[in-house]
């Protein structure tokens, strides 16, 4: 279709045309190809989930042969369930998630009131430091952090999966730009009213950061739902593992399982994150827009 | 809604509220004098203005007895207690504050008992206290909004109650009207004024309008660059300014000063003469100082009347007068004023002289 485009374009028309005539065809045009190239990148991220989607709720013979007619069916969902302890992979994930994300909150919330508004010694090269975590790739840590787990005795548990991820340079940075914004005024009005530091950062500060407080747990919780590689390398056993590396190990192709049973299996691992955001996806978005994450 | 009793106080008027004491403090910004070294009484149960202009170190002077500022150098003591170094909120003050920062996410009972709540009052009496407060400053329908949906008016009423309900004695407040319009802000000069009186605080307000402190303050410090400028009772500092500075920053119009022997006065050269423009009359008899007219202005009740004066016509003068009386006949005119009316200014040290000299000057009007 976009070949399509020059042949009817008005550009050759319009290039002997005065320039004034110009204006009004460009952005038109250019819309046109801006809706046309969200269109094809929307379908090209949705299109394994519709795959997925499509295979999940058809029987196996269906897999590889597309008919708007095929019965639809359940079966495989449960078939999934049986055949891996995706409950206790749920279980592992939801502990896992939500830890990492409350000790990031704590953390993250007195780290962040420290950088904004206490002085003292080594301020400016300690968060120097903060933001240099932000600009490490995870991955170059995977060896250190697999050393570090082993000494601390903590391979193959879920706390050895979380603890390098709790102390969040991202989130320091993001609550500590929030908390900067709060007026000043604000924290003194608190103050002359006799509120301790704590009191003054549950009352005025924690509250004012909500919308940065939401879409920071949105990427947290997302990106350790979804993470695999870390995981993968410091478990190795049911009770430690997981949804992600459950998955893969149930969906590796060795383990003879149908493509139908794995894609009900991954839908259902992501279902949680993709109901959630769906039902959140306002206040999410308007989060985004109020904590200057785009 | 019965409006026969006058709402029952709960916040009751303070018995004596102690005054503030201000020894030698100072406050640098780095290398930056903000204060000059200075001293003043600020006597309890008085409404005491901080006047001066923007940057003259009113609010970093505030600040500092409010505790958010640590003084370079000095102490504050209050009723006595030196409170240089302790906390705000051991100070036994309250703060309005220019924004009137309140709580966005509070609604405003919660805002209003913030305090309260914080040094865990009991929710009866908190109740109790608040309902007093709140049908004090007209505030009783409007608890259970937030903040954004006050108008402005109203959020600085919310900050008021916040800052009284506490009990506390000794009440700080930064320029709190700058944001109101013309008309609300003469409204809540006239309500402020009355909650000081009626509670006897000891009000410090700041403010760079010398209509507000004029029209609410028992007694006025004027600051200029860091400095005491003059400090008094609004009729002293009108009648009696200490320095051309004072002179010009109270009164609207303010002062004419100019070179004193450009109105025939004999003083040592350099000498700043200074006259308030309804000081001035126009001397119709043709006695009086030579001046040329050079425009008027229009205000209604009064018309300001520009001259000029002096051997090369330089020294501008306005004078002030009944509008009914219409525009002199210009352009040339005489004026004249009353020996007491005429202040003088040292060429040195810039202070007032104190007795004026000799009435030897012919715009001086036979007195008796
Ligand atoms: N935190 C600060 N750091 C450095 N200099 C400051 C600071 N606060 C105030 N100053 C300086 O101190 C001087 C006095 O400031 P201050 O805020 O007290 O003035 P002000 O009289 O309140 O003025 P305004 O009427 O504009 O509020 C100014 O020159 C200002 O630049
Ligand atoms: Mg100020």
């Amino acid at each position: 279709m976009t070949f399509a485009a020059p042949a009817s374009a008005p550009t050759s028309a319009t290039a002997a045309a005065p320039v004034s005539a110009t204006p009004g065809v460009w952005p038109r045009l250019d819309r046109v190809l801006m809706s046309a190239g969200a269109w094809m990148l929307g379908l090209l991220w949705i299109a394994p989930l519709l795959y997925a989607a499509w295979t999940a709720f058809h029987p196996s013979a269906y897999e590889t042969r597309f008919d708007l007619l095929a019965p639809l069916s359940l079966e495989n969902f449960p078939l999934a369930w049986k055949q891996a302890p995706f409950a206790r992979y749920f279980l592992n994930t939801v502990i896992l998630v939500t830890s990492i994300l409350s000790v990031q909150l704590v953390v993250g919330t007195l780290a962040a009131f420290a950088f904004a508004r206490l002085r003292f010694a080594g301020r400016g090269i300690l968060f120097g430091l903060v933001l240099v975590q932000m600009m490490v790739m995870p991955d170059i840590l995977l060896v250190e952090n697999y050393r570090t787990m082993r000494m601390l005795g903590l391979v193959d548990t879920i706390a050895a999966i979380g603890l390098p991820y709790m102390a969040s340079g991202f989130g320091i940075f993001l609550l500590r730009q929030t908390f900067m914004t709060i007026p000043r005024e604000l924290d003194e009005a608190a103050r002359i009213e006799g509120v301790s530091l704590l009191g003054l950062i549950w009352r005025v500060y924690v509250p004012l950061a909500k919308p940065t407080y939401l879409a920071f747990g949105l990427v947290s919780v997302s990106a350790h739902w979804n993470d695999f590689i870390w995981p993968l390398i410091v478990t190795n056993s049911v009770s430690s593992r997981p949804l992600t590396v459950g998955l893969s190990i149930f969906a590796s192709p060795d383990s003879g399982v149908q493509w139908s049973v794995i894609n009900a299996a991954t839908l259902m691992t992501s279902a949680p994150l993709l109901i959630g955001f769906l039902l959140f996806q306002r206040q999410f978005v308007q989060s985004f827009m109020r904590a200057g994450i785009k | 809604m019965k409006q026969a009793t006058p709402p029952s106080l709960s916040v009751q008027p303070v018995a004596v509220a102690p005054g503030v004491v201000l020894h030698d403090l100072c406050k640098d910004y780095g290398t930056q004098r903000a204060i000059e070294t200075l001293g003043c009484e600020i006597r309890g149960g008085e409404f005491t203005v901080l006047l001066g202009p923007s940057g003259c170190g009113k609010s970093t002077l505030l600040r500092m007895i409010a505790g958010f500022e640590t003084p370079t150098g000095g102490r504050i003591t209050l009723d006595g207690r030196d409170i240089t170094a302790l906390p705000s909120s051991q100070r036994n003050i309250a703060m309005v504050f220019q924004n009137y920062a309140l709580f966005p996410h509070l609604d405003v009972a919660d805002n209003i008992t913030f305090g309260l709540n914080v040094r865990r009052t009991p929710k009866a009496e908190q109740a109790q206290r608040l309902d007093g407060v709140a049908r004090m400053m007209g505030l009783a329908a409007l608890l259970a909004r937030k903040p954004a949906q006050l108008s402005g008016g109203q959020q600085q009423r919310v900050a008021l109650a916040r800052a009284v309900i506490s009990g506390r004695p000794v009440l700080l407040m930064d320029e709190p009207l700058s944001n109101l319009d013309a008309k609300l802000r003469a409204e809540m000069r006239v309500e402020i004024r009355a909650l000081q009186r009626r509670l006897g605080l000891t009000l410090i307000y700041v403010t760079h309008d010398q209509v507000e402190a004029m029209t609410m303050a028992d007694r006025i410090i004027l600051l200029n660059a860091g400095q005491i400028e003059q400090s008094g009772t609004p009729e002293e500092i009108y009648s009696r300014p200490a320095t051309p500075f004072a002179a010009r920053f109270i009164g609207s119009p303010p002062m004419n000063l100019v070179d004193a022997a450009d109105l025939r006065i004999a003083a040592p050269p350099g000498t700043i003469a200074g006259l308030r423009p309804e000081e001035i009359e126009i001397a119709d008899d043709g006695d009086g100082l030579p001046v040329r007219l050079t425009g008027h202005e229009y205000l209604g009740a009064d018309i300001l009347v520009s001259v000029m004066a002096g051997t090369a016509a330089t020294a501008r003068l306005i004078l002030r007068r009944p509008a009914r009386l219409g525009l002199p006949e210009g352009p040339e005119l005489h004026i004249r004023w009353a020996p007491a009316a005429l202040h003088l200014f040292d060429p040195k040290s810039g202070r007032a002289l104190t007795a004026a000299p000799a009435a030897t000057a012919p715009g001086h009007r036979a007195a008796g």
